[in-house]
């Protein structure tokens, strides 16, 4: 183990990129307004950029920014300007995924590093080495990747890897999919996916079907990645909410510094799965990495999204031995409930009762955002999370 | 003047009168027939060989073709997907083909910096962008002018995986029909992979005229024996859509990429 791995984690927005940054993540990524393969997710102002670029490098953490969309020709026009303005920014990567990206940072000698995005599907070393000779710092490999796959790249160039460790998978290599553009004229490799993978098909006389796959998790070769010094490790979703970013953030930076701090035992893996489990919608399995997906990695008939309830409110600030938090969901005195954050473990109380706003006693935390307080027998803080509790 | 290249869809080559390229047994995917290195290094003595290479390859794939190249000294062009490729080959013998990913002149004109010059565009491209691709740069440019175009590329085995779930025994080629548009389309599974094309056969022949400076592929894969001949009666004609059922969409439709385009 040379070098510390690096947790990486997804921000379609300011306050996903704080939350993500506060509960863990040691970079983020984030998308601009234009050039993002996630054209519909909020996506960051230039200006949000350099807020964001100042909260990270003031936690003495990184931000990279996608500009991965494959260029067409009308692409081009405002490229040169928008890459300075990040440079300007102080970002410390971009992720790109077309030469043509490349050819401008290095004609323009931009300062952040070069980082190869998924869109190329990067599976093997001579093509990791291809990079290289780009002056690429970063490869991030295609999620269709085998544990020798990554070993084989690591063992014969020197470059930092980034490896995707959660969430939602294309059933196609990543940019050779534009199925999209030709069932609802919507430009996958500029950011405009609509997901054609999770339609419905017909075949022959088959029942309706559908050809995308189950989501990853790779929670129990997080370790063995750190072991093999994989530079970073990625989790996906700039569209998922705060509550899925920093509950999945501070579960794997946990097992990663557990890792590192040769304190991560069997006990501390297990919850972390349950905890995983219960935040994901989908089913998701390890996919890749282990052998090549087969029947139980996809789905076929449609899938069940589970509306996930646990998120039960935010600590906004702790005093006398009250807790005052905003209200997301619907609990009541007597339930056990969890509270988790970036400076603690997670510890389970017994709510007594809840305290309004008029400093009226209520029995239940019904309405959505109100603001209470409840007595915890535990110092808490601001961005803490209750929730119902993970067994 | 363009060159034409054909990909057979049978291994009686005859018939296919322009220059051929060839997919690699086990390094290709989604043709409808394939080469090995012996029946590659025969044809080479009869007459000019190109051969085409685009899956992408992981580790083993990647060590054993080092071996078969040695074996394919004779072959003129070799139209590569993975870029790893780049530096096993002879960069003057190297055709990119990187499908749906080399979509602009700058990047055409980086690579020709980096000393390849011979590029197969993306099938999605309008003519208006492959026109002003073509103004913009000095490399030699191929695409696609009749095939069933290519629209996915998975490592995944979906029609397997899907006969496995339902206890089916549904063929590895089909057509599968997307419920709400009616696209139907041509699925192909095979060792390595499954790829979705178009079951319709693109042709951008009503303007060939305008596409003289470039070097035009025919994909006859998953083409009937009757296509195959018609299209071999008329491939340089502006009018083929005349003889056969063809369609353009790409060509002529500008795909936006955020909601409301």
């Amino acid at each position: 183990m040379n070098k510390l791995t690096e947790v990486l984690s997804p921000a379609g927005d300011l306050e996903r990129l704080k939350w993500a940054l506060t509960y863990g993540a040691d970079a983020v990524y984030i998308g601009g307004y234009d050039y993002s393969l996630r054209a519909n997710a909020n996506n960051f102002s230039l200006n949000e950029i350099k807020e964001a670029v100042e909260f990270a490098h003031d936690l003495n953490k990184k931000v990279y920014v996608t500009v991965n969309i494959i260029m067409h020709n009308e692409d081009l026009e405002n490229l040169n300007e928008y890459l300075q303005n990040l440079s300007e920014a102080g970002i410390d990567a971009y992720i790109v995924s077309d030469l043509a990206v490349i050819k401008r940072i290095k004609e323009l000698k931009l300062k952040p590093e070069i980082h190869i995005s998924t869109q190329e599907s990067t599976v093997n070393k001579e093509a990791v080495r291809f990079w290289k000779s780009l002056g690429v710092s970063r490869v991030v490999l295609g999620r269709e990747c085998s544990k020798e796959d990554i070993q084989d790249i690591l063992n014969n160039i020197d470059i930092e890897l980034e490896v995707f460790i959660h969430g939602a998978m294309c059933t196609s290599y990543s940019g050779r999919c534009v199925l999209s553009n030709y069932v609802t004229k919507r430009d996958s490799n500029r950011g405009g996916c609509s997901q054609v993978c999770r339609f419905s098909f017909n075949m022959e006389d088959s029942d309706d079907f559908q050809i995308c796959s189950k989501d990853l998790c790779m929670i129990d070769y997080v370790s063995e990645l750190v072991d093999m010094n994989v530079a970073s490790l990625k989790i996906e979703g700039r569209m998922r909410s705060l509550y899925y970013i920093a509950t999945v953030v501070n579960a794997y930076k946990q097992i990663v510094t557990k890792k590192q701090n040769n304190t991560l035992d069997f006990e501390t893996l297990e919850y972390y799965k349950k905890v995983l489990r219960r935040v994901s919608n989908r089913e998701n399995s390890v996919q890749f990495y282990d052998k090549d997906p087969g029947v139980n990695e996809q789905y076929y008939t449609g899938r069940q999204e589970i509306s996930n309830q646990d998120f039960l409110g935010i600590i906004i600030d702790y005093k006398d031995g009250y807790a005052y938090f905003e209200q997301r969901n619907n609990f009541a005195k007597g339930d056990t409930v969890e509270i988790f954050g970036p400076n603690m473990e997670p510890k389970k109380f017994i709510i007594e009762e809840f305290i309004n706003k008029d400093n009226l006693v209520v029995s239940e935390a019904k309405h959505p955002q109100e603001l209470l307080k409840t007595k915890v027998p535990f110092e808490v803080h601001k961005g803490d999370i209750i929730r119902i509790p993970i067994s | 003047m363009s060159k034409f290249y054909m990909i057979p869809n049978t291994k009686e080559l005859n018939k296919f009168t322009e220059n051929i390229i060839l997919p690699l047994e086990d390094y290709s995917i989604g043709f409808s027939r394939y080469f090995c290195v012996r029946e590659i290094k025969d044809i080479c003595k009869t007459r000019e060989v190109s051969i085409i290479i685009n899956k992408l390859l992981h580790k083993n794939d990647i060590e054993n073709i080092k071996t078969i190249l040695k074996n394919l000294k004779n072959v003129k062009y070799f139209f590569i997907s993975d870029l790893g490729l780049i530096n096993l080959i002879e960069k003057e013998k190297i055709i990119l083909y990187q499908n749906h990913i080399i979509s602009n002149y700058d990047s055409i004109n980086y690579y020709k910096e980096l000393g390849m010059n011979n590029i197969v565009l993306s099938n999605e491209l309008t003519i208006e962008e492959l026109k002003e691709i073509r103004t913009n740069t000095t490399s030699e440019l191929f695409l696609f002018l009749i095939n069933h175009n290519d629209l996915m590329y998975s490592k995944r085995k979906l029609i397997s995986s899907f006969n496995d779930y339902k206890g089916t025994t549904y063929q590895k080629t089909n057509t599968i029909i997307e419920k709400v548009s009616k696209k139907e389309l041509i699925i192909n599974e095979e060792q390595s992979g499954t790829l979705i094309f178009d079951s319709h056969i693109y042709s951008a022949n009503e303007v060939i005229d305008e596409l003289e400076d470039f070097n035009l592929i025919i994909n006859f894969s998953h083409m009937t024996e009757e296509e195959t001949r018609t299209i071999l009666n008329h491939y340089k004609n502006q009018n083929l859509s005349e003889h056969i059922e063809t369609e353009n969409y790409f060509l002529h439709n500008k795909i936006g990429y955020k909601v409301g385009e």
